[in-house]
């Protein structure tokens, strides 16, 4: 027994030394406590006030605008027709390449093929568990590249509909990585949404630079609405350029067998 | 009488920060938020240290606050943090020899829940009681939790060995 917990210690402090803090890590965070905390107390509270003030005002403003918008634009490219929910729609006899294997689900009713040499499987850590509004989540990824790295690889998902539009979804769900409330923020800022038509129904396309929230990607992503109460989101990064190519050719084949 | 010094950071909380940082570390797997959410403990317990009226409790105290820094920065990072678990293999993989690697591999597939009382216990020679308060559970759901997990460990390192073997 005592042995094994002397080998559970050396394995923390190999993982803790493959990790180390920088030398100077309580110096410096010396310095932001005196510096964050060093305020006078009256500024604090004007400085408080001011941000409430602020926060009443912008509130109040987008509110406004919501009267004049009839739909709200997601991203940098403004005057972007939005996207209406699609209820169900059937879908325009969805392509299937030859040979292409299908995933199936019927909770959410719906399949979707993808290449013979790919394995589709749960895509969170075992342990790990979905949030309130995350109701799948699946990655496609080539077999040669289990317990590795890959290269890049297709995801997709099916979360709920909690905004009816799917641009109100996309701006309901964007916001800061980190945040108290970021367990309901999917991306923290989405480019060149475009509503498209994709699998013979109304969507958006979207990338997401991810390089803020930690992780050095671009998710190139599709949304579109599943029985009215859910949303359909297919997505694809690769950072190998090489391998990028051959990806998204996969990953516009599959979109486009999708049938639900 | 005498005004008492107020008190100093270098005194209370900067021999805490090593700590703080390995708990954020194991968390996060990540050195630079680990050391952003130590940052934002710290300044956090500074500011809440009057209120502190145990000083010497002032260890798992911190903790508790790191953690909880942590799990909302966990949070925000749902995408790396659940999608890779490549990433943390391949870096566990360098320069280990096969029996520790395989502890270490066992140990990275624990989830959070179970890792953090394991370091706490194990790593920081803290008690039952002090890993309940940082973990926010009780002595008994501490010891009980860290037990299971010490018994799911061996149970997982022997059926890395009969795979090996087969």
């Amino acid at each position: 027994m005592a042995e094994f917990e002397t080998e559970i210690r050396q394995a923390f402090e190999r993982r803790l030394a493959g990790m180390p803090a920088r030398p100077d890590l309580s110096r410096r965070i010396g310095t932001a406590v005196r510096e964050r905390n060093s305020g006078p107390r009256a500024l604090q509270v004007l400085a408080a006030s001011a941000a409430v003030l602020l926060v009443g005002l912008v509130t109040f403003y987008l509110l406004q605008m919501r009267h004049v918008q009839p739909a709200p634009i997601v991203g940098p490219t403004p005057g972007v027709p939005s996207a209406t929910p699609s209820t169900a729609s059937p879908s325009p006899s969805p392509s299937q390449p030859a040979g292409w294997k299908t995933y199936t689900n019927t909770q959410f009713g719906f399949s979707i093929s993808y290449p013979p040499s790919f394995v589709v499987e749960n895509s969170l850590n075992p342990g790990m568990t979905l949030p309130p509004g995350w109701l799948l989540e699946m990655r496609v990824v080539d077999r040669r590249f289990l317990g590795k790295i890959p290269p890049g690889q297709v995801e997709f998902g099916v979360r709920a509909n909690d905004a009816g539009a799917l641009t109100a979804w996309v701006q309901k769900h964007t916001g800061p990585c980190g945040s108290p409330s970021s367990s309901e923020y999917y991306w923290d800022k989405v480019s060149n949404v475009t509503p498209v038509n994709a699998a013979g129904r109304d969507a958006l396309t979207f990338d997401w630079n991810q390089q803020p929230c930690g992780t050095p990607y671009t998710l190139h992503l599709t949304a579109f609405v599943l029985q009215t109460s859910h949303v359909f989101l297919f997505s694809w990064y690769s950072q190998d350029p090489a391998y990028s190519a051959t990806l998204k050719r996969i990953a516009d084949q599959m979109l486009a067998s999708f049938s639900g | 009488m005498s005004a008492a010094r107020p008190p100093a950071f270098d005194d209370l909380l900067a021999p805490l920060v090593g700590r703080g940082y390995a708990l954020a570390v194991t968390m996060l797997n990540d050195p630079m938020s680990a050391e952003d959410a130590v940052q934002e403990a710290a300044i956090k317990a500074w500011r809440k240290l009057p209120a502190l009226r145990d000083r010497s409790a002032i260890e798992p105290w911190f903790l508790s606050i790191v953690a909880n820094q942590c799990r909302s920065v966990l949070r925000g990072r749902w995408w790396s943090v659940w999608k890779f678990p490549e990433l943390r293999r391949d870096r566990l993989a360098q320069d280990r020899d096969e029996s520790a690697l395989d502890l270490d591999l066992a140990l990275g597939r624990l989830s959070m829940e179970e890792r953090v009382p394991l370091l706490l216990h194990f790593y920081m020679d803290m008690t039952f009681e002090q890993v309940g308060r940082v973990v926010g559970i009780s002595m008994t759901a501490a010891r009980s939790r860290i037990y299971r997990t010490l018994d799911r460990l061996r149970s997982d390192l022997q059926s890395e060995e009969v795979l090996d073997r087969g």
